[in-house]
């Protein structure tokens, strides 16, 4: 949620008014706001409503005591029936005046909806309550062993054959192991600890106040509750391979490096350290095996003299660089993170519309911010270009890659879901071009999921499960004048990715390239290409030519058309500029294969 | 798709998401007997409307389409007041319950478990606070108890069975 923790606080407040029918005008006008701002804030609302809806419909039955009826008063069920527009409007009427068994089965299916339209046909089995309450001891007992959950976290890349990837909200149990490659994430102990873990860091949660760091950062902030016993001064205590430290209620960073040595630093409060081993004393050389207490503002760290020597304490200065997000912060770094991410891809979009190269632009930005306009309209937005708005048939707005932004959803083969572009002499390119698209890929099976092409014989630019490919020329009909770049690359479903597709004329042949990502991942020498054929429709998610195979499913959220071939440096600012924070919740290993040409070949295309 | 097929095809659609069609107009119309009648409404147009329905697109992103019209003919006729947001935000919210994930009888199933994980108190408060016709102030009177207890008692609980659902549903997707 990019909202602010105490935003949230407010937002859950407002939402248990709402349920409870307590929203003052300004109360409302307030969810209102928050509820704009923020996708994820609409999808708690949703959800929050959907359990006390459920809550209101298990217990109450569906509330009407009366026939059901239409606002006019009049019953609701005969008009299905006899409704001549509803006839009218369906393609499938005329099985409504066949005889027989067909007549009976209509009846039939129609007595069924009739019972739908009254409400009655969806029921919620709940069990007695007299069965839930004998049932109640006996579950409680049945709790997992819970220690916290993950609340939050941010570009995190996991080491998928050691630990489970993870997303906020997850449970924390007794001997959950996080490996973390890169990325922060934070973890809430049900004891009140909370602790932000820096990747690459291996940790372990051994018991619910405290846990192993085998290798890494972290940091922790341990409230000292109100009612612990002067006797209870360890809150929260992190094993390391050198070092134990005790929290007595503060706010500390631990880190260990590779050789096993830790670092202890104190920002609030104070620690208890206690080497593994005795160490000798820092002044005189004399062994000292108890704790060493710091205070805010001191570090310690705990080495070995040589490899495998004794250990040996080292006293300095806590330094905050090292754990630049404090416990409690994650949200609101995340959340600034995005935003940022956003703005950024803003200032350089706005930056792009200028470029004269540019044929047209399509940022997916308008659903929501100009209800005025048609959901069915796709705007291009580049500066130069003429009016090449595209027309949306099928595929659904959802949400793009940052917050506020919007995508389009392509269902894939079967679906027909596609953007058609206007027949315009602009998109005759045939000398130097390029095409650049943001997308998730949902592609499977053996098509080519088309992201944009124009007709079957001028360019395509197509995703499959396992590659992407570039095609000029007419490849189907296995002319001369045909090329296909294919590299084999695997997408992970909720990836963005950046594609971009370059096409440059030289004199006697074409240089065809393919970057994924800002990595020229294919290259090929191509035949020139003659002018255009038939003046074919440009289309984003779909190929008229290549039937269901050639239609995409994933998400699409931007696309640009060039008529200039983009440098490496474009690529590179594109992506630095468009790309969204990782606040995922799973282990990504990206694998971008090395190229695999396959240059001035027919081929089926499928 | 013709006659019998396509109307049985209907009638198991409109069964699968009716309840779903029904908490989505319950999240934007506060009054139940409100959102009881722009339920049967939308029915009637879903069933009239069925045979321009395209056959493999997303029945539930129609249905609440179709809901959230019938929503805004409501507000035409009672005005603003019979409905918690402005047209902004209910554009907002069926977009985002149109297009995000479809989990409900995971979420029915857990709100069962999670029920039975409650205290046998909170279990009584909980169902006496949705029983028909039954709000804070009532269970307080029944309990003779502040409403501001009741009502504090019922948000704990509540968001304790949110919190209980959620992480079944996390379990759920990794077990």
């Amino acid at each position: 949620m990019s909202l602010t923790p105490e935003q949230q606080v407010e937002l859950r407040d407002l939402v248990d008014a709402a349920c409870e029918g307590g929203l003052t005008a300004d109360a409302s006008s307030r969810l209102e706001s928050l509820l704009l701002s923020d996708n994820d804030a609409c999808r708690y609302y949703l959800n929050y409503f959907s359990l006390h809806g459920s809550l209101l419909l298990a217990e109450g039955a569906p509330s009407i005591d009366r026939e059901p009826q239409l606002p006019n008063g009049n019953p609701v069920v005969p008009p299905i029936v006899v409704d001549p527009s509803a006839a009218a409007s369906c393609p499938t009427s005329a099985a409504w005046s066949l005889g027989g068994w067909l007549t009976s089965y209509a009846v039939a299916t129609v007595i069924m909806v009739a019972a739908i339209l009254g409400g009655w046909a969806y029921k919620i089995s709940f069990e007695s309550k007299t069965q839930e309450r004998q049932q109640v001891a006996q579950a409680a007992r049945q709790e997992p062993d819970v220690i916290g959950r993950v609340t939050e976290m941010v570009g995190c890349r996991w080491d998928d054959a050691v630990s489970s990837p993870c997303r906020p909200g997850e449970p924390i149990s007794r001997g959950s192991k996080y490996v973390l490659d890169s990325g922060l994430v934070e973890l809430a102990y049900d004891s009140g600890a909370k602790v932000v873990l820096q990747g690459p860091c291996v940790y372990e949660a051994d018991s619910d106040r405290g846990g192993s760091l085998a290798s890494g950062r972290l940091i922790a902030r341990v409230e000292r509750p109100k009612s612990a016993s002067s006797g209870d001064s360890r809150l929260f205590t992190v094993h390391t391979p050198t070092a134990t430290v005790s929290d007595l209620g503060t706010e500390f960073g631990v880190e260990v490096d590779g050789s096993g040595a830790t670092r202890s630093c104190v920002f609030d409060g104070k620690v208890e350290v206690q080497p593994r081993e005795p160490t000798p004393q820092a002044a005189g050389g004399e062994e000292i095996d108890r704790p060493i207490e710091l205070i805010a503002g001191q570090s310690i760290r705990v080495v070995h003299d040589a490899e495998g020597g004794a250990l040996r304490t080292v006293r300095g200065q806590a330094d905050g660089a090292l754990f630049p997000v404090r416990p409690g912060r994650l949200t609101e770094f995340v959340a600034q993170e995005r935003l940022k991410a956003f703005q950024r891809w803003r200032a350089y979009s706005q930056r792009l519309r200028k470029d004269p190269a540019l044929v047209a632009y399509y940022t997916f930005e308008t659903r929501g911010r100009d209800p005025t306009r048609s959901m069915s309209i796709l705007p291009n937005v580049a500066a130069t270009g003429e009016a090449l708005d595209g027309n949306i048939s099928g595929p659904r707005w959802a949400e793009g890659r940052f917050p506020g932004k919007f995508a389009l959803r392509f269902w894939g083969p079967g679906y027909r879901d596609c953007v058609s572009l206007p027949e315009s002499e602009r998109f005759r390119l045939t000398r130097d071009f390029s095409f650049a698209v943001w997308f998730q890929s949902h592609v499977a099976g053996d098509g080519c999921g088309h992201l944009l092409s124009k007709g079957n014989e001028d360019w395509r630019l197509c995703v499959r499960s396992l590659g992407v490919q570039f095609l000029t020329g007419d490849i189907d009909r296995g002319k001369t004048v045909s090329d296909l770049l294919e590299t084999p690359t695997s997408f992970h479903a909720s990836d963005w990715h950046l594609i971009v597709a370059n096409f440059k004329s030289g004199e006697r042949t074409a240089k065809k390239q393919l970057y994924i990502d800002s990595r020229l991942v294919g290259t090929s020498i191509a035949p020139l290409l003659a002018s255009p054929a038939h003046g074919a429709l440009v289309t984003i998610g779909d190929n008229a030519v290549w039937g269901p195979k050639g239609e995409f499913s994933g998400l699409i959220d931007e696309v640009a058309i060039f008529s200039r071939a983009l440098t490496a440096g474009d690529v590179q600012e594109m992506f630095a500029a468009g790309s969204p924070p990782r606040t995922d919740n799973r282990g990504s290993k990206q694998s971008v294969a090395p190229p695999a040409k396959k240059g001035g070949q027919a081929s089926s295309g499928d | 798709m013709h006659g019998p097929d396509r109307n049985e095809l209907f009638v198991q659609l409109l069964t699968q998401y009716q309840q779903r069609v029904h908490l989505f107009i319950l999240s934007l119309v506060p009054h139940r007997a409100d959102a009881d009648e722009i339920l049967q409404e939308t029915n009637l147009v879903l069933w009239r409307k069925f045979g321009e329905f395209r056959l493999g697109s997303d029945f539930r992103a129609w249905a609440f389409q179709v809901a959230y019209n019938k929503i805004k003919a409501f507000r035409e006729r009672h005005g603003r007041d019979r409905l918690r947001f402005g047209e902004e935000v209910m554009d907002r919210l069926v977009l985002v319950a149109a297009t995000g994930s479809d989990d409900l009888p995971a979420t029915q199933t857990a709100l069962q478990d999670c029920k039975k994980r409650l205290s046998e108190a909170d279990l009584e408060l909980i169902e006496r606070r949705y029983e028909p016709g039954a709000t804070a102030a009532t269970v307080a009177a029944d309990l003779d108890r502040s409403v501001a207890a009741i009502y504090k008692a019922v948000v704990r609980i509540r968001r304790a069975l949110f919190e209980c659902i959620h992480r079944s549903l996390l379990r759920e997707d990794h077990p």
